[in-house]
């Protein structure tokens, strides 16, 4: 299970579920600054789709090893990503990244190679801005991504298993989400269940950042519960890639974050050799 | 000495021969007499962009015995920074090029005697064989030790590669008349380790492939071992190298 190889011919699929509720405007209750939880869905967002882009990148141009989708809830339900609509849900990589919002300049550190640090200025591609505009329908949001992903199992039976990325704060308004989204992970390749990641954004006073946990114990309530209960276990691939960046995932880890983020686990999705020495 | 080469590549099943990333020196076979002799093989990473030039550069640089790596990483950026690339590309050639690599020299001299010295970073192999035994392999000992991230040599100065460190192997052996030497690709050379270890040693079959005219049969073995025995899917690199 979860050694299809990923090729052009055989596309895996990233499907991204984003809360654009109005309680999105709150801030995070860890980290500095606190911004509001839109703005680091935006951010996380942002980053995901960067790094899904860069993987694929060739000098010839991107390969599409995946296609992408993007599913936003809050005071409507859908694609929201430009050149997605319905019954058109998913793309692919290689239209994402050559159809960002707009690029932006921005600075950053970059070793200099002797011990020191010079500023680098990069292009930044921005396709997702803050949003916070209604309710919270998770129930319906889940049901619309499993209906994207039967759509999409049905063309590509044999494909790496599509990854489903939540990010949310967790408060439904139509309903106990739970089956809905537990569904979501009972749908399968025959190279095994859909994975899906829940990134919750919490202004819980007594969430802190917690990342990969093996038990919903420490959690601060109710909702960082369930999505805990409703990740996938990470893989042992993600599981190694996780303790090369520093986090102590036991073999029972899930792949849930709470305040944190876990764009990493992009390196783990396998499309040919990747340097150990690339960090 | 006279030395005799063949060399065979293959890329990844679903790419074009134009994306094969792997790179070899000598790039064509040849019977030659000479003193000393270098050859090279190198796998750009799937995951850089420009990899396949940067293999192309260290092969080359090995072959002719101009192997600077402050030289090398100043060509590939020159090379790659000829015009005006869309924001992901600019960003994947900032991350560089990473390649493994494995350079053999073969010397037959007055006074030295007939000896090899191989140089690898990384998942490339090198195998010596004599009379359908193998005498020496590395830097990869075990199928079992092949995975999907070695440390390879790298574009970026802030990854720098010195002899003697971690993550470079030398070795060295002498050669008798009628030597073989294969230098392999991961993908190849796991195959080539785990036939040993089945106990079924693959020099014979391998030297007779080597020696026939057809030069397809190296592509169709790679596809039936692609299929039948799960040879993994990547651009596939043999050279061998006959001393005598």
């Amino acid at each position: 299970m979860y050694t299809a190889e990923i090729s052009r011919d055989n596309p895996s699929c990233f499907l991204f579920l984003i809360d654009q509720s109005t309680s999105m405007e709150d801030p995070v209750s860890a980290g500095e600054g606190k911004q509001p939880k839109a703005d680091g869905v935006a951010d996380t967002m942002n980053r995901w789709l960067q790094e899904l882009s860069i993987k694929c990148a060739k000098s010839d141009g991107i390969r599409d090893y995946y296609h992408v989708g993007v599913l936003g809830y809050g005071r409507r339900v859908g694609p929201c990503v430009n050149g997605t609509g319905p019954g058109n849900e998913m793309v692919p990589v290689s239209h994402i990244a050559e159809n960002p919002a707009r690029l932006e300049e921005r600075t950053k550190k970059i070793p200099d190679g002797a011990g020191g640090l010079l500023d680098q200025t990069i292009r930044f591609p921005v396709w997702f801005d803050p949003v916070a505009d209604g309710g919270t329908p998770m129930c319906r949001a889940a049901a619309e991504a499993e209906r994207v992903l039967v759509q999409w199992l049905d063309a590509h039976p044999d494909c790496f298993p599509p990854i489903v990325i939540h990010i949310t704060d967790g408060e439904s308004t139509d309903g106990d989400p739970t089956e809905r989204i537990k569904a979501l992970t009972q749908l399968s390749s025959s190279d095994g269940n859909v994975m899906l990641f829940n990134i919750h954004l919490s202004d819980n006073p007594n969430a802190s950042s917690v990342t990969f946990p093996d038990s919903a114990d420490d959690l601060p309530d109710e909702y960082s519960k369930m999505l805990f209960e409703t990740s996938s276990p990470l893989t042992p691939t993600m599981r190694a890639l996780a303790r090369e960046h520093g986090f102590k995932p036991s073999e029972t880890a899930r792949s849930f974050v709470l305040n944190a983020d876990m764009v990493l686990l992009v390196q783990a999705i396998d499309i040919g050799t990747r340097p150990a020495n690339l960090r | 000495m006279w030395v005799c080469t063949r060399v065979f590549h293959v890329p990844k099943r679903g790419n074009a021969e134009a994306e094969y990333e792997d790179a070899v020196y000598p790039e064509r076979a040849l019977t030659r007499q000479l003193d000393e002799f270098r050859c090279a093989v190198a796998d750009g990473a799937s995951e850089s962009a420009y990899a396949g030039l940067w293999a192309q550069l260290l092969v080359r640089s090995f072959g002719k015995r101009k192997m600077r790596l402050d030289r090398l990483r100043r060509l590939w950026e020159q090379a790659v920074k000829t015009k005006p690339v869309p924001w992901y590309l600019e960003r994947k050639i900032k991350n560089g090029a990473h390649a493994a690599f494995m350079g053999l020299a073969i010397r037959d001299r007055n006074g030295s005697g007939r000896s090899w010295r191989a140089l690898a970073v990384g998942d490339s192999c090198i195998f010596h064989v004599r009379d359908d035994e193998l005498l020496a392999v590395g830097p990869i000992e075990k199928s079992e030790l092949f995975d999907n991230s070695p440390f390879l040599i790298a574009t970026r100065a802030t990854e720098p590669i010195r002899r003697g460190a971690e993550n470079v192997s030398l070795m060295k052996g002498d050669w008798e008349p009628g030597d073989v030497f294969y230098l392999a690709t991961d993908a190849i050379a796991q195959w080539l380790l785990s036939e040993l270890e089945a106990g079924r040693p693959p020099w014979e079959s391998l030297r007779d492939l080597c020696a026939d005219d057809d030069t397809t049969l190296y592509a169709r073995l790679i596809d039936e071992l692609r299929t039948s025995q799960g040879l993994h899917n990547d651009d596939t690199t043999l050279l061998q190298v006959e001393v005598d």
